[in-house]
């Protein structure tokens, strides 16, 4: 029975290695892009980007943008526009957050992009306090994952940053 | 009769446990240290609903300790936050076109119970008072209490205190007891 248990634990942990994905050592990062960028910043800026959400310093995710937390000690949020730095600053927050993942699904030209954690918790498969932000199908969606696809929509992007208020 | 030491360590750890449990802070301890940091009352001001103007009003008033709020904080009269603004209206619009209207009394506060109103984010906000009329620009997407982003000091995390009126004028004589 003891000799059962210890084969059986250790075809488990074997799945448990053959089903993570990971990159071969050696192979070249593939990450979305940097110029496409700012975009996609925009459309996330209203639904994600709030001071009371990724707008916090103390957010995994932190983005900074003109209406929410700001980069610069002289700025504050809702005066001028979001700045390059900015730009800069976020993108590196949003690929760093699983660099190694995001390099698999660009590289498989966003097949799969849910393997992300930022796009599960944006859809609410995964627990979000924030909720459901990104509907599969609708503009903000469709903008994200056609940056992370490398053939960015930027008519989706445009519609998604596109947000008024109702008054 | 004599208990085993390992019965003692269990029932040291049930007491241990009920105290955790009759203990309305035990287990939150970002919770407890975020009212920590919010200081005592004021002179003058008991608990109420005058109290603790321009503080972020759902770290108490989540439930478990005190009412519960969906939406709260405080609106100023002038730029410099020195003044409260009394009877302005706050409307409130939610993410399903669902929409509230409340009214700050004389410290500048207003408060909507989840009863009456609880929004489904994003939250879009407007503020009427005397024929003024402010937009908040950006939706709140997660947290009820204005003061939570709206702190005292502008910087970079925050745009300042909500006002009515864009510049600094002489003192209004107001009516708060």
């Amino acid at each position: 029975m003891k000799r059962l248990l210890s084969i059986a634990s250790l075809t488990l942990a074997l799945f448990g290695c053959i089903q993570s994905e990971e990159i071969e050592p050696g192979a070249a990062w593939q990450l979305p892009s940097r110029a496409a960028f700012p975009p996609v910043l925009d459309a996330l800026e209203p639904r994600c980007a709030t001071l009371d959400c990724h707008g916090k310093p103390g957010r995994n995710l932190r983005l900074y943008t003109s209406s929410g937390l700001r980069l610069s000690p002289s700025d504050v949020p809702g005066s001028g526009s979001t700045t390059e730095a900015e730009y800069e600053a976020s993108y590196r927050s949003v690929v760093g957050l699983e660099p190694e993942v995001m390099s698999l699904v660009v590289g498989a030209q966003g097949e799969a992009p849910e393997r992300l954690t930022f796009l599960r918790k944006g859809r609410g498969t995964e627990a979000h306090k924030g909720g459901v932000i990104l509907d599969p199908g609708d503009s903000a969606d469709d903008c994200v994952t056609s940056w992370l696809a490398s053939r960015l929509d930027e008519d989706a992007c445009a519609r998604a940053a596109d947000v008024l208020p109702p008054w | 009769m004599l208990l085993s030491s390992s019965r003692k360590r269990a029932a040291a750890w049930l007491v241990v446990l009920g105290l955790c449990v009759a203990s309305p802070g035990c287990g939150d301890p970002l919770r407890e240290d975020a009212v920590r940091r919010l200081g005592g009352e004021l002179p003058g001001i008991p608990p109420g609903p005058l109290h603790r103007a321009g503080q972020p009003c759902l770290v108490c008033h989540d439930g478990s300790t005190s009412t519960p709020f969906s939406v709260a904080g405080t609106i100023h009269l002038r730029i410099d936050g020195a003044q409260p603004a009394a009877s302005a209206l706050v409307h409130l619009a939610d993410g399903l076109g669902n929409t509230y209207r409340v009214a700050t009394n004389c410290a500048g506060n207003f408060f909507v119970r989840p009863g009456d109103y609880e929004p489904a984010w994003p939250l879009w906000v407007r503020v009427e008072h005397e024929g003024w009329t402010q937009v908040m620009e950006s939706p709140v997407n997660a947290d009820g209490s204005c003061a939570a982003c709206h702190v005292p000091t502008p910087g970079p995390g925050s745009a300042g205190p909500i006002y009515m009126i864009p510049f600094e004028g002489e003192p209004v004589k107001t009516d708060c007891p």
